[in-house]
Protein backbone atom coordinates (compact mmCIF):
# COMPACT_ATOMS: atom_id res chain seq x y z
CA UNK A 1 0.00 0.00 0.00
CA UNK A 2 1.16 3.54 -0.88
CA UNK A 3 1.60 6.07 2.01
CA UNK A 4 -1.45 8.34 0.22
CA UNK A 5 -3.36 5.27 0.97
CA UNK A 6 -2.79 4.17 4.40
CA UNK A 7 -3.62 7.90 5.34
CA UNK A 8 -6.69 7.82 3.29
CA UNK A 9 -7.84 4.53 5.66
CA UNK A 10 -6.83 5.71 8.64
CA UNK A 11 -9.37 8.64 7.67
CA UNK A 12 -11.92 6.14 6.67
CA UNK A 13 -11.27 4.26 10.01
CA UNK A 14 -11.47 7.75 12.09
CA UNK A 15 -14.47 8.18 10.16
CA UNK A 16 -16.23 5.10 10.66
CA UNK A 17 -15.97 4.26 6.76
CA UNK A 18 -13.61 1.07 7.09
CA UNK A 19 -15.30 -2.47 5.88
CA UNK A 20 -14.37 -5.02 8.84
CA UNK A 21 -12.39 -6.92 6.12
CA UNK A 22 -10.26 -3.38 5.55
CA UNK A 23 -9.86 -2.83 9.40
CA UNK A 24 -8.20 -6.14 9.67
CA UNK A 25 -5.80 -5.58 6.70
CA UNK A 26 -4.96 -1.66 8.06
CA UNK A 27 -4.19 -2.84 11.40
CA UNK A 28 -2.27 -6.20 10.36
CA UNK A 29 -0.14 -3.16 8.07
CA UNK A 30 0.03 -1.00 11.12
CA UNK A 31 2.13 -4.31 12.87
CA UNK A 32 4.80 -3.85 10.40
CA UNK A 33 4.80 -0.35 10.11
CA UNK A 34 5.87 1.54 12.83
CA UNK A 35 5.28 4.97 11.09
CA UNK A 36 2.02 4.63 10.17
CA UNK A 37 0.89 2.83 13.50
CA UNK A 38 2.56 6.35 15.09
CA UNK A 39 0.31 8.62 12.98
CA UNK A 40 -2.82 6.50 13.78
CA UNK A 41 -2.33 6.37 17.12
CA UNK A 42 -1.91 10.48 16.79
CA UNK A 43 -4.97 10.97 15.31
CA UNK A 44 -6.75 8.54 17.87
CA UNK A 45 -5.41 10.64 20.57
CA UNK A 46 -6.73 14.03 18.47
CA UNK A 47 -10.11 12.31 18.18
CA UNK A 48 -10.15 10.90 21.57
CA UNK A 49 -9.49 15.13 23.04
CA UNK A 50 -12.36 16.12 19.93
CA UNK A 51 -15.13 13.87 21.69
CA UNK A 52 -13.81 14.96 24.66
CA UNK A 53 -14.95 18.91 23.54
CA UNK A 54 -18.44 17.36 23.76
CA UNK A 55 -18.49 16.18 27.04
CA UNK A 56 -16.92 20.02 27.65
CA UNK A 57 -19.74 21.84 26.01
CA UNK A 58 -21.03 24.99 27.77
CA UNK A 59 -25.27 24.45 28.35
CA UNK A 60 -27.09 27.29 27.89
CA UNK A 61 -30.42 28.33 27.68
CA UNK A 62 -31.02 31.24 25.77
CA UNK A 63 -34.54 30.77 25.14
CA UNK A 64 -35.95 33.64 27.35
CA UNK A 65 -33.91 36.23 25.49
CA UNK A 66 -34.87 35.00 22.10
CA UNK A 67 -38.27 34.39 22.65
CA UNK A 68 -37.88 38.08 23.98
CA UNK A 69 -36.37 39.58 20.24
CA UNK A 70 -39.19 38.00 18.76
CA UNK A 71 -42.40 39.36 18.93
CA UNK A 72 -45.71 37.28 17.26
CA UNK A 73 -48.29 39.39 16.68
CA UNK A 74 -45.91 41.54 14.72
CA UNK A 75 -44.59 39.02 12.63
CA UNK A 76 -45.52 38.73 9.22
CA UNK A 77 -44.46 35.79 6.75
CA UNK A 78 -42.23 36.67 4.77
CA UNK A 79 -42.42 35.97 0.98
CA UNK A 80 -41.92 32.35 0.01
CA UNK A 81 -38.50 32.19 -1.07
CA UNK A 82 -35.68 29.95 -0.47
CA UNK A 83 -33.50 30.96 2.17
CA UNK A 84 -31.12 28.64 0.84
CA UNK A 85 -31.00 28.42 -2.94
CA UNK A 86 -29.27 25.54 -5.00
CA UNK A 87 -26.02 26.63 -6.37
CA UNK A 88 -25.19 25.24 -9.86
CA UNK A 89 -23.09 25.10 -12.25
CA UNK A 90 -24.61 27.21 -15.45
CA UNK A 91 -24.91 24.47 -17.73
CA UNK A 92 -26.28 22.41 -15.64
CA UNK A 93 -29.67 24.56 -14.59
CA UNK A 94 -32.54 23.42 -15.78
CA UNK A 95 -33.85 26.41 -17.92
CA UNK A 96 -30.39 26.57 -19.23
CA UNK A 97 -30.07 23.13 -20.31
CA UNK A 98 -33.99 22.72 -21.57
CA UNK A 99 -32.91 26.27 -23.59
CA UNK A 100 -30.04 24.95 -25.00
CA UNK A 101 -32.21 21.76 -26.16
CA UNK A 102 -34.67 23.65 -27.48
CA UNK A 103 -32.07 25.74 -29.83
CA UNK A 104 -30.62 23.22 -30.58
CA UNK A 105 -33.84 21.40 -31.61
CA UNK A 106 -34.51 24.36 -33.47
CA UNK A 107 -31.67 24.81 -35.45
CA UNK A 108 -31.60 21.06 -36.23
CA UNK A 109 -35.02 21.55 -37.75
CA UNK A 110 -33.52 24.39 -40.01
CA UNK A 111 -30.58 22.51 -41.38
CA UNK A 112 -33.06 19.70 -41.57
CA UNK A 113 -35.76 21.59 -43.71
CA UNK A 114 -32.68 23.45 -45.31
CA UNK A 115 -31.64 20.23 -46.38
CA UNK A 116 -34.49 19.00 -47.44
CA UNK A 117 -36.31 21.58 -49.44
CA UNK A 118 -32.30 22.13 -51.45
CA UNK A 119 -32.75 18.57 -52.09
CA UNK A 120 -36.65 18.75 -53.61
CA UNK A 121 -36.71 22.34 -54.87
CA UNK A 122 -33.33 22.81 -56.59
CA UNK A 123 -33.16 19.15 -58.37
CA UNK A 124 -33.04 19.50 -61.82
CA UNK A 125 -33.23 15.25 -62.55
CA UNK A 126 -35.91 13.21 -63.87
CA UNK A 127 -38.02 11.70 -60.70
CA UNK A 128 -37.13 8.54 -61.80
CA UNK A 129 -33.50 9.64 -60.46
CA UNK A 130 -34.63 10.89 -57.20
CA UNK A 131 -34.52 8.76 -54.30
CA UNK A 132 -36.00 8.77 -51.23
CA UNK A 133 -40.25 9.34 -50.51
CA UNK A 134 -41.29 12.43 -48.26
CA UNK A 135 -43.86 10.23 -46.49
CA UNK A 136 -41.89 7.80 -44.90
CA UNK A 137 -37.95 6.65 -44.59
CA UNK A 138 -38.20 4.13 -47.51
CA UNK A 139 -36.64 4.84 -50.37
CA UNK A 140 -38.63 5.10 -53.88
CA UNK A 141 -36.10 2.81 -55.15
CA UNK A 142 -36.78 0.01 -52.43
CA UNK A 143 -40.40 0.12 -53.69
CA UNK A 144 -42.18 -2.38 -56.32
CA UNK A 145 -42.68 -1.00 -59.57
CA UNK A 146 -45.85 -1.56 -60.64
CA UNK A 147 -45.41 0.19 -63.87
CA UNK A 148 -43.67 3.22 -66.14
CA UNK A 149 -45.90 5.05 -68.50
CA UNK A 150 -44.61 6.72 -71.55
CA UNK A 151 -46.33 9.00 -73.97
CA UNK A 152 -44.56 10.99 -76.41
CA UNK A 153 -46.26 12.60 -79.39
CA UNK A 154 -44.38 15.98 -81.70
CA UNK A 155 -45.70 18.54 -78.99
CA UNK A 156 -46.55 16.10 -75.40
CA UNK A 157 -44.07 14.35 -74.13
CA UNK A 158 -45.26 11.85 -70.87
CA UNK A 159 -43.62 9.27 -68.14
CA UNK A 160 -45.43 8.22 -65.21
CA UNK A 161 -43.63 5.74 -62.97
CA UNK A 162 -45.68 4.17 -60.57
CA UNK A 163 -44.26 2.15 -57.35
CA UNK A 164 -45.71 1.02 -54.50
CA UNK A 165 -45.59 -0.38 -50.72
CA UNK A 166 -47.62 -2.53 -48.58
CA UNK A 167 -48.91 1.64 -47.60
CA UNK A 168 -48.10 3.89 -50.08
CA UNK A 169 -47.91 4.37 -53.78
CA UNK A 170 -45.61 6.96 -55.31
CA UNK A 171 -46.52 8.40 -58.82
CA UNK A 172 -43.66 10.21 -59.74
CA UNK A 173 -45.12 12.56 -63.52
CA UNK A 174 -42.42 14.00 -66.00
CA UNK A 175 -44.82 16.19 -68.25
CA UNK A 176 -43.85 18.21 -71.10
CA UNK A 177 -45.45 19.75 -73.05
CA UNK A 178 -45.28 22.97 -75.85
CA UNK A 179 -49.04 23.66 -75.17
CA UNK A 180 -51.36 23.60 -72.36
CA UNK A 181 -52.41 20.24 -71.47
CA UNK A 182 -54.27 18.41 -68.83
CA UNK A 183 -53.48 15.16 -67.42
CA UNK A 184 -55.17 13.03 -64.45
CA UNK A 185 -54.53 9.98 -62.38
CA UNK A 186 -57.87 8.19 -61.42
CA UNK A 187 -58.21 5.41 -58.61
CA UNK A 188 -61.31 4.17 -56.63
CA UNK A 189 -61.43 6.11 -53.20
CA UNK A 190 -62.33 3.32 -51.38
CA UNK A 191 -58.81 1.97 -52.33
CA UNK A 192 -56.64 4.96 -52.04
CA UNK A 193 -56.29 8.25 -50.51
CA UNK A 194 -54.53 11.35 -51.61
CA UNK A 195 -51.71 11.83 -49.10
CA UNK A 196 -49.10 14.26 -50.50
CA UNK A 197 -48.67 16.48 -53.92
CA UNK A 198 -45.38 17.71 -54.55
CA UNK A 199 -45.28 20.25 -56.92
CA UNK A 200 -41.11 19.52 -58.13
CA UNK A 201 -39.83 21.84 -60.60
CA UNK A 202 -42.90 23.55 -62.04
CA UNK A 203 -43.46 26.19 -63.25
CA UNK A 204 -45.88 29.04 -62.88
CA UNK A 205 -48.36 28.19 -65.62
CA UNK A 206 -48.89 24.56 -64.09
CA UNK A 207 -50.91 23.40 -61.33
CA UNK A 208 -51.68 19.71 -60.09
CA UNK A 209 -54.80 19.89 -57.60
CA UNK A 210 -56.43 16.64 -55.81
CA UNK A 211 -59.70 15.35 -55.19
CA UNK A 212 -61.43 12.51 -53.78
CA UNK A 213 -60.29 10.12 -56.56
CA UNK A 214 -58.57 11.89 -59.30
CA UNK A 215 -55.14 14.12 -59.55
CA UNK A 216 -55.48 16.58 -62.08
CA UNK A 217 -52.51 18.18 -63.51
CA UNK A 218 -52.70 21.11 -66.05
CA UNK A 219 -49.67 21.72 -67.51
CA UNK A 220 -47.00 23.83 -70.13
CA UNK A 221 -43.71 23.26 -70.92
CA UNK A 222 -41.38 20.41 -68.77
CA UNK A 223 -42.74 20.01 -65.10
CA UNK A 224 -41.77 17.04 -62.98
CA UNK A 225 -44.62 16.10 -59.93
CA UNK A 226 -44.64 13.55 -56.96
CA UNK A 227 -48.03 12.13 -55.77
CA UNK A 228 -48.44 9.83 -53.11
CA UNK A 229 -51.14 7.90 -52.31
CA UNK A 230 -52.22 6.13 -49.13
CA UNK A 231 -52.55 2.54 -50.45
CA UNK A 232 -55.74 1.43 -47.98
CA UNK A 233 -56.18 -2.31 -48.49
CA UNK A 234 -53.02 -3.08 -50.05
CA UNK A 235 -55.24 -5.54 -52.90
CA UNK A 236 -54.40 -5.28 -56.53
CA UNK A 237 -56.30 -2.09 -57.92
CA UNK A 238 -56.09 -0.13 -61.14
CA UNK A 239 -54.84 3.62 -61.81
CA UNK A 240 -55.83 5.07 -64.75
CA UNK A 241 -53.54 7.79 -66.18
CA UNK A 242 -55.23 10.26 -68.99
CA UNK A 243 -53.38 12.88 -70.93
CA UNK A 244 -56.21 15.37 -73.11
CA UNK A 245 -55.71 18.11 -75.21
CA UNK A 246 -58.66 20.90 -75.55
CA UNK A 247 -60.39 18.53 -73.41
CA UNK A 248 -59.91 15.43 -76.22
CA UNK A 249 -57.95 12.60 -74.41
CA UNK A 250 -55.14 11.89 -76.55
CA UNK A 251 -53.65 9.36 -73.64
CA UNK A 252 -54.97 6.99 -71.50
CA UNK A 253 -53.61 4.01 -69.98
CA UNK A 254 -54.00 1.73 -66.20
CA UNK A 255 -51.47 1.06 -63.85
CA UNK A 256 -52.27 -2.19 -61.64
CA UNK A 257 -50.63 -2.04 -58.47
CA UNK A 258 -50.34 -4.16 -54.88
CA UNK A 259 -49.49 -6.83 -57.73
CA UNK A 260 -48.66 -10.08 -55.51
CA UNK B 1 -44.56 11.59 23.62
CA UNK B 2 -44.11 11.77 19.79
CA UNK B 3 -41.20 13.25 18.69
CA UNK B 4 -41.70 15.76 15.90
CA UNK B 5 -39.29 16.26 13.26
CA UNK B 6 -37.55 19.36 12.57
CA UNK B 7 -39.71 19.67 9.20
CA UNK B 8 -42.66 19.56 11.35
CA UNK B 9 -42.12 21.90 13.63
CA UNK B 10 -40.51 24.51 11.23
CA UNK B 11 -44.28 24.08 9.16
CA UNK B 12 -45.95 24.57 12.90
CA UNK B 13 -43.88 27.87 13.28
CA UNK B 14 -44.65 29.13 10.11
CA UNK B 15 -48.36 28.68 10.82
CA UNK B 16 -48.35 30.95 13.86
CA UNK B 17 -47.05 27.40 16.52
CA UNK B 18 -44.45 29.38 19.01
CA UNK B 19 -44.05 26.47 20.84
CA UNK B 20 -42.68 24.81 17.77
CA UNK B 21 -39.99 27.32 17.73
CA UNK B 22 -38.87 26.70 21.53
CA UNK B 23 -38.46 23.44 20.72
CA UNK B 24 -36.43 24.34 17.88
CA UNK B 25 -34.07 26.17 20.10
CA UNK B 26 -33.86 23.40 22.78
CA UNK B 27 -32.99 21.16 20.19
CA UNK B 28 -30.36 23.34 18.64
CA UNK B 29 -28.76 26.10 21.12
CA UNK B 30 -26.09 24.46 22.95
CA UNK B 31 -24.21 22.98 19.26
CA UNK B 32 -24.96 26.47 17.70
CA UNK B 33 -23.58 28.54 20.88
CA UNK B 34 -20.32 25.84 21.13
CA UNK B 35 -20.00 26.50 17.61
CA UNK B 36 -20.19 29.70 17.88
CA UNK B 37 -17.51 30.03 20.29
CA UNK B 38 -14.97 28.31 18.31
CA UNK B 39 -15.64 30.23 15.78
CA UNK B 40 -15.61 33.60 17.89
CA UNK B 41 -13.78 32.71 20.93
CA UNK B 42 -15.82 34.87 23.00
CA UNK B 43 -18.43 34.05 25.64
CA UNK B 44 -20.83 37.14 25.14
CA UNK B 45 -20.19 37.69 21.27
CA UNK B 46 -21.07 33.84 21.13
CA UNK B 47 -23.86 34.58 23.40
CA UNK B 48 -25.32 37.28 20.84
CA UNK B 49 -24.59 35.59 17.66
CA UNK B 50 -26.56 32.51 18.99
CA UNK B 51 -29.46 34.72 19.59
CA UNK B 52 -29.26 36.49 16.62
CA UNK B 53 -28.87 33.29 14.13
CA UNK B 54 -32.29 31.97 15.92
CA UNK B 55 -34.10 35.50 15.62
CA UNK B 56 -33.26 36.05 11.79
CA UNK B 57 -34.18 31.89 11.63
CA UNK B 58 -37.63 32.92 13.16
CA UNK B 59 -37.96 36.09 10.66
CA UNK B 60 -36.82 33.73 7.57
CA UNK B 61 -38.67 30.82 7.72
CA UNK B 62 -41.45 31.70 5.78
CA UNK B 63 -39.30 31.35 2.96
CA UNK B 64 -37.81 27.40 4.53
CA UNK B 65 -37.12 25.43 1.50
CA UNK B 66 -39.21 21.61 2.84
CA UNK B 67 -36.07 20.27 0.62
CA UNK B 68 -33.66 20.90 2.77
CA UNK B 69 -32.94 19.63 6.48
CA UNK B 70 -33.81 22.38 9.09
CA UNK B 71 -30.31 21.81 10.76
CA UNK B 72 -28.03 22.49 7.92
CA UNK B 73 -30.17 25.66 7.14
CA UNK B 74 -29.85 26.97 10.94
CA UNK B 75 -26.14 25.74 10.70
CA UNK B 76 -25.63 27.51 7.59
CA UNK B 77 -26.98 30.76 9.10
CA UNK B 78 -24.93 30.08 11.88
CA UNK B 79 -21.53 30.35 10.03
CA UNK B 80 -22.47 32.88 8.07
CA UNK B 81 -23.28 34.88 10.96
CA UNK B 82 -19.96 34.22 12.61
CA UNK B 83 -17.97 34.42 9.30
CA UNK B 84 -19.62 38.33 8.80
CA UNK B 85 -18.66 39.00 12.53
CA UNK B 86 -14.97 38.05 11.69
CA UNK B 87 -14.83 40.08 9.11
CA UNK B 88 -16.53 42.87 10.44
CA UNK B 89 -14.26 43.31 12.92
CA UNK B 90 -10.58 44.94 12.53
CA UNK B 91 -8.14 42.51 10.82
CA UNK B 92 -6.07 42.80 13.99
CA UNK B 93 -8.69 41.20 16.39
CA UNK B 94 -9.82 38.33 13.73
CA UNK B 95 -9.12 35.62 14.78
CA UNK B 96 -7.34 33.60 11.94
CA UNK B 97 -5.47 36.73 11.41
CA UNK B 98 -4.04 36.79 14.57
CA UNK B 99 -0.60 36.14 14.88
CA UNK B 100 0.28 33.01 16.13
CA UNK B 101 3.46 33.81 17.67
CA UNK B 102 1.45 36.89 19.50
CA UNK B 103 -0.68 34.59 21.10
CA UNK B 104 0.13 32.74 24.07
CA UNK B 105 0.35 28.78 23.65
CA UNK B 106 -0.97 26.57 26.39
CA UNK B 107 1.12 23.82 27.25
CA UNK B 108 -0.34 20.60 26.43
CA UNK B 109 0.14 18.98 30.25
CA UNK B 110 -2.92 16.97 30.99
CA UNK B 111 -5.97 16.14 29.31
CA UNK B 112 -7.10 19.86 29.82
CA UNK B 113 -4.16 20.96 28.89
CA UNK B 114 -3.97 19.21 25.59
CA UNK B 115 -8.04 20.19 24.77
CA UNK B 116 -6.34 23.97 25.51
CA UNK B 117 -4.09 23.47 23.32
CA UNK B 118 -6.50 21.42 20.43
CA UNK B 119 -8.66 24.44 20.66
CA UNK B 120 -6.46 26.88 20.38
CA UNK B 121 -4.61 25.18 17.25
CA UNK B 122 -8.36 25.20 15.76
CA UNK B 123 -8.71 28.98 16.32
CA UNK B 124 -5.46 29.46 14.49
CA UNK B 125 -6.89 27.67 11.20
CA UNK B 126 -8.30 29.31 8.03
CA UNK B 127 -11.94 30.03 8.49
CA UNK B 128 -12.58 27.60 5.49
CA UNK B 129 -11.01 24.83 7.70
CA UNK B 130 -11.66 25.65 10.65
CA UNK B 131 -15.76 25.70 9.39
CA UNK B 132 -15.45 22.37 7.90
CA UNK B 133 -14.05 20.79 11.19
CA UNK B 134 -16.23 22.56 13.43
CA UNK B 135 -18.93 20.82 11.48
CA UNK B 136 -17.66 17.80 11.63
CA UNK B 137 -16.64 17.45 14.61
CA UNK B 138 -18.65 19.20 16.86
CA UNK B 139 -21.78 19.44 15.05
CA UNK B 140 -21.19 15.65 14.13
CA UNK B 141 -22.51 16.18 10.62
CA UNK B 142 -21.20 13.42 7.96
CA UNK B 143 -19.76 14.70 4.81
CA UNK B 144 -23.03 14.60 2.97
CA UNK B 145 -24.61 17.19 5.63
CA UNK B 146 -21.68 19.23 5.53
CA UNK B 147 -21.82 19.74 1.74
CA UNK B 148 -25.95 20.51 1.96
CA UNK B 149 -25.34 23.22 4.84
CA UNK B 150 -21.94 24.84 2.93
CA UNK B 151 -22.84 24.09 -0.73
CA UNK B 152 -19.29 22.65 -1.10
CA UNK B 153 -19.58 19.10 -3.48
CA UNK B 154 -18.77 16.10 -1.29
CA UNK B 155 -16.06 15.21 -2.72
CA UNK B 156 -14.82 18.83 -2.40
CA UNK B 157 -15.61 18.62 1.41
CA UNK B 158 -13.56 15.38 1.77
CA UNK B 159 -10.52 16.70 0.16
CA UNK B 160 -10.41 20.12 2.27
CA UNK B 161 -11.50 18.50 5.59
CA UNK B 162 -8.37 15.92 5.09
CA UNK B 163 -6.44 19.00 4.47
CA UNK B 164 -7.52 20.88 7.53
CA UNK B 165 -7.27 17.61 9.59
CA UNK B 166 -3.22 17.61 8.86
CA UNK B 167 -3.21 21.09 9.22
CA UNK B 168 -4.89 20.64 12.75
CA UNK B 169 -2.46 17.51 13.12
CA UNK B 170 1.15 19.25 12.30
CA UNK B 171 -0.24 22.17 14.71
CA UNK B 172 -0.30 19.99 17.26
CA UNK B 173 2.84 17.79 16.69
CA UNK B 174 4.72 21.34 16.95
CA UNK B 175 3.41 22.11 20.23
CA UNK B 176 4.46 18.57 21.76
CA UNK B 177 0.67 17.11 21.85
CA UNK B 178 1.88 14.16 21.60
CA UNK B 179 4.89 14.30 24.09
CA UNK B 180 4.35 12.19 26.94
CA UNK B 181 1.86 9.83 25.51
Amino acid sequence: MTEKEIIGKIHRKLDGELSAEEQRELESYLVDHPEAAQYSNEWELIQKHVELEHTQFIDIDLKPEILKRINMETYKQPPKRAEILIVRSFWSRPVVKFGFSFVLGVFAGFVLFSFLKADLKGSGRATSEMKGTFYDSRSFDNMKTADILQYESSLTKAVCNVRYSSKIVEVRVDLSSLYPVKSTIEFDYNNFNVLNIQNLSVNDQSTAMAAGNFIQINNVGDNKFIFQLYNKNSLPHNIDFKIYQNDSPIYQNSVQVNKE
Amino acid sequence: MVTKDDNELVYEVIHGSISSFEVLVDRYQKTIFNMMMRMVGDYETARDLTQDVFVKAFEKMGGFDFRFRFFSWIYRIGVNEAISWNRKKPPTERLDKVDPVSVETPEANGSEGKSKLLRHELRKMEEDYRVLVLLKYYCGLSYEEIAETTHIPVKKVRSRLFIAREQLRKGLVANGFFEND
